[in-house]
C-alpha cells in the first residue's frame, strides 16, 4: 500500500515535471546527427559542480592554458552545493547555460535530456579533427565508447572515470581488478587474542568463541583499562559502503556489497544473474547471525549507528572485531594492536563447513553525465577543442590533483610524476596534501584510465599500500572474479523498469534483512511470503530479466 | 480555628516543596539537552559519541568555534540574517494585519469567498519550480524582497489573528470610537493595535523565528549574494564534511576531518539558536494571553 501511494505520488510528479519541462524545451531538436560547424562563439557560459573547498575555476592556472590553446573564454558558474536543485530548476526554466560540467547526470537523465534535445548529440563531433585525444582513448578502449553510447545510439556527454586499479602496483592488465573490489577490510584485536592465547580465527565458529572470549573476560576493561562493561565484541554498520557487516557472509558464500549497480545482484560464472537476498545460503546466513546478535556478540547499535559513532568506540579501544577501509583510520591509537581478520568458513556441521567465499564489487563507472553540452551552444567546435585536451594523462592528472610545481613536484628517471609529500606539503603550503588537492580539483570530464598509473604519475601512497593489501591478502579468498560490468547499458524501457523497482527492492530487502538478524530468522511461512512480496511488489522478476538481458547484450558485444 | 490555619499552613507548605521539586525535574529534563549541546559543542566528538561527557566537556576543544568564527561569511551572514528577520517580521506582520483586519469586519462584502480564497492557499501550492518561474518573471530572483513576498501571509495565523480581532476586541468599543469621531484608520492604529499586543507579540516571535532559520528560500533565490546566518552554517558544514568524504576516497584521514564535521553541528546549532534564546524571554509575558486568545475561541 505505501509502495503503490509512493509511485502513485512519484507518476504525478514525474508528469508534472514533464509537462512544465516541455515549456522549457527548445523549438526545433538539435540532434539531426550533422556538425554544427558555427566558430564564432568564443565565450562560453558553463554551469557545474566544484569541490566546497575548490579557490575557484577563474584563478586556475591549468584551466587558464587550456583556454588559452583552444583560444575560447569560459565564465564559470560554480556551485558547490545543492547542485541538483539548481540543475533542475534551470532545465525546467529553459534558463541554462552552454554546458553543465561536474554535475553528475544518471544515465536516466542524459537519455531524457538527450531526447528532447536540451542535450547536444556528440557522435558527429567525435572525429579525429575534431577530437584527437578523445577519439584515439575511445579507439583503445571501445568499452568507453560503449558505456557512454544510449540506446538511441546518441552520445549526449563526454567521458569520465577513475579506474584506479591493482594494475598501478605491477598487476598485468588483464588481471586487475578496481581498489573498490573488497570494500571492507574486517579487523580483530591482535594483541587481546595473545592476552587470551587464542589464534586468529579461520572460521566463522572460532570467530565466535573469540567474541564470547571478549565479552566474558572485559577485555576493553581488563587489557586498556576502560570502564567495566565496555568491551564491544564486534561492531560494524548493517549494509554501508566500507564499514558493513557484509564481510562476514563469506562462510556462507557470498558478500553482498552495497554498490553501484543493484544490491544482491550476483552474476554466476555461467553468465545468468540472480538475487543472493532469495537464496537458501541467505536465510541460513541470517539465520545464523540472529544467533551471534541474540549472544551480544553483535553491536545493538550496529543497525543505527553513523561512521562516526563506529569510529568513536573503536577509538576509545571498546572494539574486538570490525571493518574499515584501513585499520589506522578507524583504530587510531590503538591501531597497532589489529591485524586484518581472513574472511571465514561456515559453520561446522553444516553444508557450509569449507566454504568461504568473497565475491567482488565492480569498480567505479563511467560516466557520460559529467560534462554535457546544451542546445544553446553555438559554436560547439570551439568548446569540444578545449575539452579534448581533458583527454591527455598529463592535463587530466593536474585536473585531478593540481598542477606540475604544485601538487606534482618534478618526475623521476622513468618520466613519472612525483606527487608532494605529506611533509612539503606541510612546509611550503601550511596544508596537508589532501586539502591541497581540494584547491585544485576541476570536477568535470577526467578520464583517469588504469594505464596512466604506470605511465604517467604515481598513485597516492596509502591507495598503493591499499591496493597491496587486496591483491595479496584479500583477493586470494575469492574463488571466482565474475562480477556484474557496471558499465551496462540499458534501454530506455529497461532504465523505466530500474527507476521504478530498484530502489523499493533494495530497501524492502535491507529492511527484511536487518529485521532478521534483529528479531530471528524466518519461518517458512515468513520466507515464501518475503519471497512472493519481492515478487509482487518490488518488480524482482523484472530487475532480473532487465539486468540479465543487458548483460547478454554486453557480453555479446564485448 | 488555629488548627485549621496550621494544617493549611503544613499543606501548604508540603505542596510548595512538591511543586519546586516537580519543576525542578521538568527543568532538569528541558535544559539538560541544551547544557548537553553546549558542553559537546567544547568536547572531542569522538568522546561524546562513547558516551564519556556528562557534566563537563571531554577531550576539550575550541576547534568547531575556532573554524566557525574563523569563517569569514559569518559576520555579514549575522548581519544578513539580522536584516531579513526584521524587514521581513515587520512586513509579515504588516500584511497579517491589514490582512485579518478587514476580515473580521462582519460587513465585508465578499467575505466568505475571500476566505475560500485564502484557505485554498493553506491545503495547495504551486510547487517548487512553478514558484520559481513566478518568482523568476517578476525579476524578484537575487533580490531580498524574494524571501518576503512569495508567501508573505502566512495564512494560519492570519486566521488566528482575525479570531482574535473578532472575539476578544469588543464590538461596542469599535462603535464608541466611531461615535467619538475616529475615521476609521484612527480606529485601527488607536483602539485595536495597542488593545491586540498579545497576538501581535506572538505573531511577531512566529515570523521571527520562521525568517532567522530560514535557509531554503534564500538558497533558492538568492543566488549566492546576502546570505543569511543559516546558509553561512549549512555551508561550512558541508565545506567540512565534504573535506573529509574527499579524503576517504583513497587518501585516508577521514576520522580527523570527520571529527571536525561532529563538532561543527553542536557549534552552529549553538550559535544559531542563542540569539532566539536571547529574544525569547522579553516576549514571553504576552505569550500565554496571545496563544489562548487566536487558538481556543475561534
Amino acid at each position: 500500500m505505501k509502495n503503490s501511494i509512493k509511485k502513485g505520488c512519484a507518476a504525478v510528479l514525474a508528469t508534472v515535471l514533464l509537462l512544465t519541462g516541455c515549456s522549457g524545451g527548445l523549438a526545433s531538436n538539435v540532434n539531426d546527427g550533422t556538425v554544427n560547424s558555427n566558430l564564432e562563439q568564443t565565450e562560453f557560459n558553463i554551469m557545474g559542480g566544484m569541490s566546497a573547498l575548490s579557490s575557484g575555476y577563474e584563478g586556475n592556472e591549468v584551466l587558464q592554458a587550456l583556454q588559452q590553446n583552444a583560444g575560447i573564454k569560459i565564465n564559470w558558474e560554480t556551485l558547490s552545493d545543492s547542485l541538483g536543485e539548481q540543475v533542475n530548476i534551470r532545465i525546467t526554466g529553459g534558463q541554462y547555460p552552454d554546458a553543465f560540467m561536474g554535475v553528475g547526470f544518471s544515465n536516466y537523465d542524459i537519455a531524457r535530456y538527450g531526447d528532447d534535445g536540451t542535450f547536444l548529440d556528440l557522435t558527429p563531433y567525435l572525429t579525429p579533427d575534431i577530437m584527437p585525444n578523445l577519439c584515439a582513448i575511445l579507439e583503445a578502449h571501445p568499452e568507453i565508447r560503449a558505456a557512454i553510447t544510449m540506446e538511441d545510439g546518441g552520445i549526449y556527454g563526454l567521458p569520465s572515470g577513475e579506474q584506479m586499479t591493482t594494475a598501478g602496483i605491477g598487476v598485468p592488465m588483464d588481471e586487475a581488478f578496481s581498489i573498490f573490489s573488497v570494500p571492507q577490510y574486517s579487523m580483530i584485536n591482535k594483541a587481546w587474542l595473545d592476552e587470551l592465547k587464542l589464534e586468529v580465527p579461520t572460521s566463522l565458529d572460532e570467530l565466535h568463541d573469540v567474541l564470547v572470549a571478549f565479552k566474558e573476560n572485559d577485555m576493553s576493561a581488563t587489557y586498556y583499562g576502560n570502564a567495566p562493561g565496555s568491551t564491544i565484541p564486534m561492531t560494524t554498520g548493517f549494509d554501508e559502503w566500507c564499514w558493513g557487516q557484509n564481510i562476514f557472509y563469506s562462510g556462507f558464500g557470498f558478500t553482498n556489497w552495497p554498490n553501484d549497480v543493484c544490491n544482491d545482484l550476483l552474476l554466476k560464472p555461467d553468465g545468468t544473474v540472480e538475487f543472493v537476498c532469495v537464496s537458501d545460503a541467505y536465510r541460513d546466513c541470517l539465520t545464523y547471525f540472529h544467533s551471534w546478535y541474540n549472544e551480544g556478540l553483535m553491536d545493538v547499535e550496529m543497525f543505527s549507528q553513523t561512521d562516526s559513532q563506529l569510529i568513536a568506540k573503536c577509538q576509545q579501544g571498546y572494539v574486538g572485531v570490525s571493518t574499515w577501509w584501513y585499520i589506522e583510520e578507524l583504530m587510531d591509537d590503538y591501531a597497532k594492536d589489529y591485524v586484518f581478520l581472513p574472511p571465514l568458513t561456515g559453520p561446522k556441521g553444516t553444508p557450509y563447513e569449507d566454504v568461504c567465499n568473497v565475491t567482488i564489487r565492480p569498480g567505479s563507472p563511467i560516466s557520460s553525465g559529467h560534462l554535457n553540452i546544451t542546445g544553446k551552444c553555438k559554436s560547439p567546435i570551439n568548446l569540444l577543442k578545449f575539452f579534448d585536451q581533458w583527454y591527455d594523462g598529463e592535463v587530466v592528472m593536474q585536473l585531478q590533483y593540481g598542477p606540475k610545481g604544485v601538487f606534482f613536484t618534478g618526475q623521476d628517471e622513468k618520466g613519472m610524476w612525483l606527487a608532494i609529500s605529506e611533509e612539503e606539503a606541510r612546509s611550503q603550503y601550511g596544508k596537508s596534501a589532501g586539502e591541497l588537492r581540494n584547491l585544485y580539483e576541476v570536477w568535470g570530464p577526467k578520464l583517469l584510465l588504469a594505464e596512466y598509473y604506470n605511465e604517467v604519475f604515481y598513485m597516492e601512497p596509502r591507495a598503493i599500500e591499499r591496493l597491496t593489501d587486496l591483491d595479496e591478502f584479500w583477493m586470494p579468498h575469492v574463488k571466482d572474479t565474475a562480477f556484474y560490468p557496471v558499465d551496462c547499458v540499458f534501454t530506455g524501457m529497461e532504465m523505466e523498469t530500474l527507476d521504478w523497482h530498484k530502489a523499493d527492492f533494495e530497501s524492502a530487502v535491507r529492511e527484511q534483512e536487518g529485521l532478521w538478524i534483529k528479531e530471528g530468522g524466518p519461518t517458512d511461512a515468513e520466507w515464501e511470503a518475503y519471497k512472493q512480496r519481492l515478487i509482487d511488489k518490488c518488480g524482482m522478476n523484472d530487475l532480473l530479466k532487465v539486468y540479465q538481458d543487458a548483460y547478454e547484450r554486453y557480453a555479446a558485444a564485448q | 480555628m488555629k488548627n485549621y490555619d496550621r494544617a493549611r499552613g503544613m499543606s501548604d507548605k508540603t505542596s510548595d516543596i512538591v511543586l519546586v521539586v516537580i519543576c525542578s525535574i521538568v527543568l532538569l529534563i528541558v535544559a539538560y539537552p541544551l547544557y548537553y549541546v553546549v558542553v559537546a559543542s567544547f568536547s572531542d566528538p569522538y568522546e561524546v559519541y562513547a558516551g564519556k561527557t556528562f557534566l563537563l566537556p571531554s577531550g576539550f576543544t575550541l576547534d568547531g568555534d575556532k573554524a566557525v568564527f574563523l569563517n569569514e561569511g559569518i559576520i555579514s551572514g549575522f548581519l544578513n540574517s539580522v536584516l531579513y528577520t526584521v524587514i521581513g517580521t515587520v512586513f509579515s506582520v504588516g500584511m497579517l494585519y491589514i490582512t485579518a483586519y478587514p476580515m473580521a469586519q462582519k460587513d465585508l462584502p465578499g467575505r466568505k469567498l475571500l476566505s475560500i480564497f485564502f484557505l485554498i492557499t493553506m491545503y495547495f501550492g504551486g510547487g517548487l519550480v512553478p514558484t520559481y518561474l513566478v518568482v523568476k518573471q517578476t525579476h524578484l530572483v537575487g533580490s531580498m524582497w524574494s524571501l518576503f513576498l512569495p508567501g508573505g501571509v502566512a495564512v494560519g495565523n492570519m486566521i488566528i489573528v482575525r479570531n482574535y480581532f473578532q472575539n476578544s476586541i469588543p464590538h461596542e468599543l469599535i462603535e464608541a470610537s466611531e461615535i467619538d469621531g475616529c475615521s476609521k484608520l484612527r480606529t485601527f492604529f488607536n483602539i485595536v493595535v495597542p488593545l491586540s499586543k498579545p497576538i501581535l507579540s506572538v505573531m511577531v516571535v512566529f515570523s521571527m523565528v520562521a525568517y532567522w532559520n530560514d535557509w531554503f528560500t534564500a538558497l533558492i533565490y538568492l543566488g549566492g549574494k546576502g546570505t543569511p546566518l543559516p546558509l553561512v552554517m549549512r555551508n561550512i558544514l558541508i565545506k567540512s564534511s565534504a573535506t573529509a568524504s574527499q579524503a576517504a576516497t583513497i587518501s585516508g584521514g577521514y576520522a580527523e576531518l570527520n571529527k571536525l564535521t561532529e563538532l561543527l553541528k553542536f557549534c552552529s546549532m549553538i550559535i544559531a539558536a542563542l540569539p532566539m534564546l536571547m529574544i525569547y524571554p522579553f516576549v514571553q509575558k504576552y505569550f500565554e494571553k496571545g496563544f489562548m486568545a487566536g487558538a481556543v475561541k475561534g
